[in-house]
């Protein structure tokens, strides 16, 4: 049976859900990366850049980058607890966002960090990124945790 | 015409806000439960990092925002004059901000933009077609564009890096690595054509009001020093001083903004430039049902609009 809110105007429950084949396309390797232990990120030797997430192409000079791998050391460039967020992660609240500066790359990269005291993190603190057993082949897989 | 519009209230603001996270990057950024008040808290807590800004100047921007809405007749916050206002609005206080739940430290429930359903709609013409339209048409004298990447991370942090402003010295940010997440390189360079189109070399004195884009308490802080309307990092100091207050110098947002009026997120740009426009006719008294909202005899405004995380940002000078 339809639910129904209001009869005038009529409004009705109207759920809908939707399936994606999302493709991660030239940035795949990061993922199946994953599957040996390794954190990989693209580096563009022309500008002397590291991308993480990875770039294809270098957002600079256009030409290609290549693969390696990093060390997944680094420091919380800043952080955030949430308290709220997209119905989707209602449950896991609350949760912890930080960009981190990683070593031997240039971007910041967006990650959640897993610890036991949030009270205790503050920017600068060291951390190292970890990478889950079962991959579920999305960003979620990796998240940093201190490492002081 | 310029039609503007959008209903949020068709689901709920958890389901809203992941509708609009998925504007965001989908690869990186939204699986990890990454959302707009995420990022933004994220940028907001570099910039408290980076320059000492603080909760509290924060919530002078809520209170001065959600309290300027009190008089304007459309505002969602303002049952008084707006039936379909909600029903706990009303004037704030810097306490009420504090002591509100905390959504994304260091941002709080009142720090955050309304989600709201609304239109608006701008006739542009012709100089020629504008005269025989209206006694007093408003003239658009200067637009300008930036864009920077998707992901805030991505920008680069370089030291000196910042785009000065006529009025500005290069010397001032020798040390400050810039964009990185505590500043929008977009809105620098939207109001740096803006400014240069309209013959604008300082901001603060040369406009009498402005609409702009309060997502967030931080990102008008942060918006204040890419317009140039102080320097980079003393943009908490601005909302101290009162300089953007009804009362200040420039007032900024006196329609409430996306806090204290409204942010049906398609409507919203446009919103902004029917504020100002009324601003330069001298009607918003009029068409509020309230002259506290007119800024006296303002001759020039300005209006911005902010997309992502400051990836595209826009900036327009309008003028009587």
């Amino acid at each position: 049976m339809t639910e129904v809110y209001s009869i005038d105007p009529l409004i009705i429950k109207n759920p809908y859900e939707i399936v994606y084949k999302h493709s991660y396309g030239k940035t795949s390797r990061f993922f199946t990366s994953l599957s040996t232990g390794k954190l990989m990120a693209t580096r563009c030797e022309k500008c002397n850049v590291t991308f993480l997430p990875p770039r294809a192409d270098c957002p600079y000079c256009l030409s290609e980058t290549k693969w390696i791998e990093i060390s997944g050391k680094g420091k919380i460039h800043t952080v955030t607890t949430l308290y709220f967020s997209g119905e989707k992660f209602l449950k896991d609240l609350p949760f912890q966002l930080v960009y981190v500066e990683l070593e031997g790359v240039d971007t910041l990269f967006l990650t959640r960090l897993k610890t036991n005291d949030m009270k205790k993190v503050k920017v600068g603190m060291k951390i190292r990124m970890k990478i889950a057993r079962d991959l579920e082949w999305r960003a979620s897989d990796v998240w940093a945790e201190p490492d002081e | 015409m310029v039609i503007g519009f959008e209903k949020m209230s068709e689901v709920s603001t958890a389901k809203g806000n992941e509708f609009i996270a998925l504007a965001s990057d989908t690869d990186w950024d939204f699986p990890i439960g990454g959302f707009y008040s995420g990022y933004y808290a994220l940028m907001a807590r570099r910039h408290m990092e980076e320059f000492g800004t603080t909760e509290e100047q924060m919530a002078l921007v809520a209170v001065k925002n959600r309290n300027n809405a009190q008089n304007n007749k459309f505002a969602q916050t303002n049952p008084k004059m707006n039936p379909f206002g909600m029903r706990d609005g009303g004037k704030i206080t810097v306490d009420d901000v504090l002591k509100s739940p905390y959504v994304a430290y260091p941002l709080k429930r009142l720090d955050i933009c309304l989600m709201s359903d609304g239109a608006a709609v701008a006739i542009l013409a012709s100089e020629e077609k504008a005269k025989k339209i209206t006694d007093t048409p408003i003239w658009i004298t200067g637009t300008g564009a930036g864009t920077d990447a998707m992901r805030a991370g991505d920008r680069p942090r370089t030291k000196g890096g910042v785009p000065v402003l006529p009025h500005e010295k290069k010397s001032w940010y020798e040390n400050l690595e810039y964009p990185g997440v505590h500043s929008f390189r977009a809105g620098r360079e939207a109001a740096r054509q803006a400014y240069k189109m309209a013959n604008i070399t300082n901001p603060l004195k040369q406009l009498d009001v402005v609409e702009l884009h309060d997502a967030y308490t931080s990102s008008e802080i942060q918006t204040y020093e890419d317009l140039g309307l102080t320097r980079y990092g003393q943009g908490g100091k601005l909302i101290e001083e009162g300089v953007t207050t009804m009362d200040g110098d420039l007032p900024v947002n006196p329609s409430g903004g996306l806090i204290g009026a409204m942010h049906a997120v398609g409507a919203t740009g446009i919103m902004q430039a029917v504020e100002v426009f009324w601003q330069l006719q001298g009607t918003s008294g009029k068409h509020h049902g309230s002259e506290k909202i007119q800024v006296k005899n303002a001759e020039r405004g300005l209006i911005h609009s902010h997309a992502g995380t400051g990836t595209y940002v826009t900036v327009s000078i309008m003028e009587r």
